[in-house]
């Protein structure tokens, strides 16, 4: 009988420990303006080849609607070759005010840069993400456009997906796209209050009602990043992410107020942003735990594994609070280097 | 399948609407201060809009100043009577290299030889062109292949080079040295452009071709990530002359503590270090710090002025924005205690420090800084010390301060002296100066008015309904009947004059409300007779009286050629048929009326009819009682029960199988606006059988039948569908 518990325990613990293994392949997004990868980030890439799926998701640029015309901002620069044995997929933001802009070449135009950016960089040339927190009434023109863009290109198109597409796809439409990534983060509103806007499971959950209903094939994209939000007289004005420097540790400057909340004691610039005296800094990040939480719950929600899980973002300042094990423990064949 | 009328109905509800009703305002202004009252005229592009604080927090982008007209104006002096263009400014500003050379070859070879000055601007201004080709930001064709900026920069700046050794004119020379530390930039020559300035540029004396190349200078330092030194030379300029304060302020970009400190060491003198501190201010919004740093180089600096009252108008719009920030943090009041405790002791140290010699323009903002914080005493004290102590000759500050006594006074409208009403007449009225560019407009105005409107609601005083109109005279006779009494009364009382002089309701707009009112009740007759005292001719488009098989406004507009109806000839028409109905009912006259009360509701073409014409001062959005006023346009608007009572008479009164077939249909489009009235907003067609569809769908041989089949898309799918 002692025998027989101990082994059901040992069940229950391996299928606890194996609830959340969610995907097929992993991957990782970058979304600065450079590519350079520092040790840090080639070497959790060399650690995860084995579960990865030779792909890593570069944001390429962005296009928004500034001084009322379409601009694209925000140019990659590529200060290094992408790695051997990977593939770059190129991803363009586009603001949704562009698709309010009436232009019927833009689909053209995206080709262009993409190919020729594409084929300058080694990118993979076949395939493009597309990024847009479409609204109800931007739908058809920004379906329209990547209808467009699939013609003109024959490239495997994909979009991001946000929650609230999934929960009301009726009204936001589904995309036509070849797949589609459904973005499990960035689900609350960004505040003073002591809620996490980067990862709330219980937000994401109210939104998974329809997702294995969902008539688009999906990959999944879960964070692993920070951010502060910097808050002035109760309100925030700003995000400061990939920052380079550590309030807990500069007493001087700043004087702790609570769990991850910083009151600053003096104004000054500090690693490329201005605090003024008073200005409050909250952490905002997406931890172990509630990534996993995250997983489980996406894991009761879908019939099959994702084919790709795309951690956002590959940068040193968000990983290395992370061990490779963990992102490879969200794959069903579990076999990291390390 | 309701169209996306409902949403653009409730805008146009918004629009028209009146919906104050003691609720709270929409202010379209968003600030009582007028910049230009604090705002040194050499620092006045920092604070352009009168509306904002600074131009990063408010998301807009100030104009960049021209050079464009200095340009253009030094070519002139310089070519004098050797100028052989009609326009130099399109041949500088507008005209491409090749618009240039094709000019030139316009030109007789001697005319040039007989102008060498005209000869030496068109060869300067082709080089200069040619270097703009890559100078000039590509965003606009963002799709397009990028020049080689490699390739052309390295030939031009040789020519650049060649030509600037080779002139021995000085104003050309100078250009050149321009164009060459420009061309260093932007072809990421940057040490070439920094040892260029500093050995031929920087010992002269600082005019503004000087500071301009002087500028791409300091650009080549920030693009070496020597920020210190690119800021300083930033300060510099800006000090050296005021019209070059936006560019700079949009160019200085310390990244850390330790480069603005080196950027302060670097600068060549206390007015470039205050410089410094503005752009600081402006580009990080911390006016206190600037402030506070600024009193220690010069403690009577012009630029105190600017940041005391980007201070202020921080204060206030933080206490203006009170909803927005209750929503985010339910404690807004002890957030803003930081910046009122800074900006109290800062408005005291000013007003105590005995060099600071316009305590006028402290006085002024310590009354409004006071008033925001509801202490009336201390507001009062300060707006007397700053009328007293003001310059009599600056109207501009005077008007300042008249705003704020505006504010002042509208706390206690009771105590409204004739000079109290003259100053809310010209607050008033200053939207309209605005546009002269004399002023701002102020949000004065519209907290005045809604204080105003509480004391007078208080009271029960119908001045207070016609001051700021809400939907309650939609649904309220009496308020209609009493705000009508008020306008003809003459009790010449002065807010009541003031009030009748600049009401939003006229007596037409009144009249046309219960007619409204009366229509909505069914009581035709009242409401013809308020139609006639409000009668202006206006006629409505279509025939009022017909109907379609399917709805189609605008082709009724656009076919009908009859006779048009105004709001009290329709009704007179209504009365006629009523009438003659009630004398003799007929199938004909019940489907007329019908129609008309069909029309008369949203899903007809006489819509119109319940649109009342007054501007809203109401709710904001997301005001919740806003939306119940919502629910009662709703059911007046989209009610169609008159519209079905008179098609089902016209079925009891129906002889024949065909006008029984027509009968049947009106009262199924009843039956269909009804069910979409009661009905969330979806996309999906969803088809109801009511009485009138599965009657006339049974009715298998009648023409109308067969006629509403080919023309209802609507029966033909349900027919399909239940079939």
């Amino acid at each position: 009988m002692r025998f027989f518990l101990i082994i059901l325990a040992a069940v229950m613990l391996s299928a606890c420990q194996n609830d959340y293994r969610i995907g097929n392949h992993i991957s990782f997004y970058h979304w600065g303006s450079k590519w350079n990868p520092n040790q840090i980030e080639i070497d959790l890439l060399n650690k995860l080849s084995d579960v990865s799926s030779n792909r890593i998701y570069i944001h390429l640029f962005d296009l928004k609607v500034i001084d009322g015309a379409i601009q694209k901002v925000s140019s990659l620069e590529m200060l290094q070759p992408i790695p051997k044995d990977y593939c770059a997929v190129p991803i363009v933001y586009i603001e949704n005010k562009v698709f309010e802009q009436h232009d019927d070449s833009l689909a053209n135009k995206v080709y262009e840069v993409v190919a020729r950016m594409s084929r300058q960089q080694n990118f993979c040339v076949d395939e493009l993400q597309i990024d847009c927190d479409w609204s109800e009434k931007t739908k058809d023109a920004y379906f329209l456009f990547l209808k467009k863009i699939k013609d003109k290109s024959n490239w495997k198109i994909t979009a991001t997906i946000r929650l609230h597409q999934i929960k009301f796809c009726k009204r936001t439409g589904v995309p036509p796209v070849d797949r589609g990534v459904l973005m499990y983060y960035n689900m609350g509103k960004i505040a003073a209050d002591n809620r996490n806007s980067i990862l709330d499971n219980q937000i994401g959950e109210q939104y998974l009602d329809q997702l294995d209903q969902y008539p688009l094939t999906l990959d999944l994209a879960l964070p692993c990043f920070q951010w502060w939000i910097q808050l002035r007289n109760g309100h925030p004005i700003a995000l400061i992410s990939k920052w380079n420097h550590s309030p807990k540790s500069a007493k001087d400057q700043f004087e702790a107020i609570g769990v991850e909340r910083y009151r600053v004691k003096s104004a000054g610039f500090y690693s490329g942003h201005y605090l003024q005296e008073g200005d409050v800094l909250k952490l905002e990040k997406s931890d172990e735990t509630q990534v996993i939480q995250a997983a489980r719950i996406l894991q009761k929600r879908i019939r099959e594994p994702f084919e790709e899980v795309i951690f956002f973002e590959l940068d040193s300042t968000h990983i290395s609070s992370f061990d490779a094990s963990f992102f490879s423990s969200f794959v069903l064949r579990d076999s990291t280097n390390h | 399948m309701r169209p996306s009328f409902r949403l653009s109905y409730f805008a146009i509800v918004l629009i028209i609407s009146a919906a104050c009703a003691g609720g709270d305002f929409y202010y379209q202004s968003t600030t009582n201060i007028q910049s230009s009252a604090f705002v040194p005229s050499g620092f006045g592009p920092l604070a352009y809009y009168e509306d904002s604080r600074f131009a990063w927090e408010e998301n807009q982008f100030i104009e960049y100043p021209s050079f464009n007209q200095s340009i253009v104006e030094d070519w002139e002096k310089y070519l004098g009577d050797q100028n052989l263009c009609d326009s130099l400014s399109n041949l500088i500003l507008e005209d491409s290299l090749q618009d240039i050379i094709a000019f030139e070859k316009t030109l007789r070879p001697n005319q040039l030889s007989l102008n060498p000055k005209f000869k030496a601007f068109l060869d300067y201004l082709k080089l200069a062109k040619e270097a703009e080709s890559y100078a000039i930001s590509n965003s606009y064709n963002w799709w397009k292949d990028p020049v080689n900026i490699d390739s052309l920069s390295k030939t031009i700046s040789d020519v650049l080079l060649t030509a600037w050794q080779t002139s021995t004119d000085d104003f050309i020379k100078s250009r050149l040295e321009f164009q060459i530390i420009r061309n260093s930039y932007f072809s990421a020559n940057y040490l070439r452009g920094i040892d260029f300035y500093n050995r031929y540029v920087a010992k002269r004396p600082q005019e503004i071709m000087t500071l301009r190349s002087k500028s791409y200078a300091a650009g080549c330092y920030y693009k070496m990530g020597r920020y210190g030194d690119a800021n300083a030379m930033y300060a510099d300029i800006m000090a050296a002359d005021k019209r070059f304060t936006q560019s700079m302020t949009y160019s200085f970009r310390p990244q850390e503590e330790l480069d603005f400190i080196q950027t302060l060491k670097k600068c060549s003198n206390d007015e470039s270090r205050i410089c410094a501190w503005v752009m600081l201010a402006q580009y990080t919004g911390d006016a206190a710090r600037a402030m506070r740093e600024v009193r220690k180089l010069d403690a009577n600096h012009a630029s105190i002025d600017l940041l005391m009252s980007r201070q202020l108008a921080q204060y206030e719009s933080l206490n203006s924005n009170k909803y927005y920030y209750e929503d985010v943090d339910p404690k807004k009041d002890q957030k803003i205690s930081y910046l009122k405790i800074n900006l109290s002791n800062d408005l005291k140290s000013l007003l105590e420090d005995a060099a600071y010699d316009r305590k006028y323009k402290a006085h002024a903002a310590s009354s409004y800084f006071y008033y925001l914080n509801e202490d009336a005493d201390r507001c009062d004290f300060h707006l007397k010390k700053a009328f007293e102590l003001r310059p009599k000759d600056d109207s501009i500050f005077s008007n300042q301060l008249r705003v704020f006594r505006v504010l002042l006074k509208a706390e206690n409208p009771e105590n409204y002296s004739t000079d109290d009403i003259a100053d809310l007449q010209w607050v008033f009225e200053s939207a309209s100066r605005v546009w002269e560019g004399e002023e701002g407009s102020y949000r004065a105005y519209q907290i005045a008015l809604q204080k105003l409107y509480k004391y007078l609601a208080a009271k029960n005083n119908p001045a207070a309904d016609v001051l700021l109109p809400s939907m309650e005279h939609l649904k309220d006779l009496e308020k209609i009947q009493s705000a009508i009494a008020f306008l003809d009364g003459q009790d010449n009382i002065p807010l009541h004059d003031f009030i009748r002089r600049n009401a939003s309701l006229s007596k037409a707009s009144l009249y046309k409300l219960e007619s409204m009112y009366y229509m909505k009740k069914g009581l035709v007759q009242q409401a013809y007779e308020a139609a006639l005292k409000c009668e202006n001719g206006n006629t409505f488009s279509g025939d009022l009286f017909s109907y379609r098989i399917k709805d189609c406004h605008d082709c009724d507009f656009a076919e009908y050629e009859g006779p048009l109806f105004t709001r009290s000839s329709f009704l007179r028409e209504f009365l006629n048929l009523e009438g003659r109905f009630n004398d003799k009912a007929s199938f004909e006259d019940a489907v007329l009326i019908g129609n008309a009360y069909y029309n008369l509701s949203y899903h007809g073409n006489l819509r119109l009819f319940y649109n009342a014409d007054y501007s809203l001062h109401g709710y904001a959005e997301y005001s919740m009682e806003s939306w119940g006023y919502y629910d009662y346009y709703w059911s007046m608007n989209y009610d169609v029960s008159s519209a079905l009572k008179y098609y089902k008479k016209a079925l009891e009164l129906a002889t024949t199988k065909e006008q029984k077939a027509q009968a049947y249909f009106l009262i199924s489009k009843c039956e269909l606006a009804e069910y979409y009235n009661n009905r969330e907003g979806e996309d999906e067609a969803d088809f109801i059988s009511g009485e009138g569809f599965l009657a006339l769908k049974e009715m298998e041989d009648s023409k109308f039948r067969k006629m509403v089949l080919q023309e209802c898309g609507y029966f033909k799918s349900y027919f399909k569908n239940k079939n």
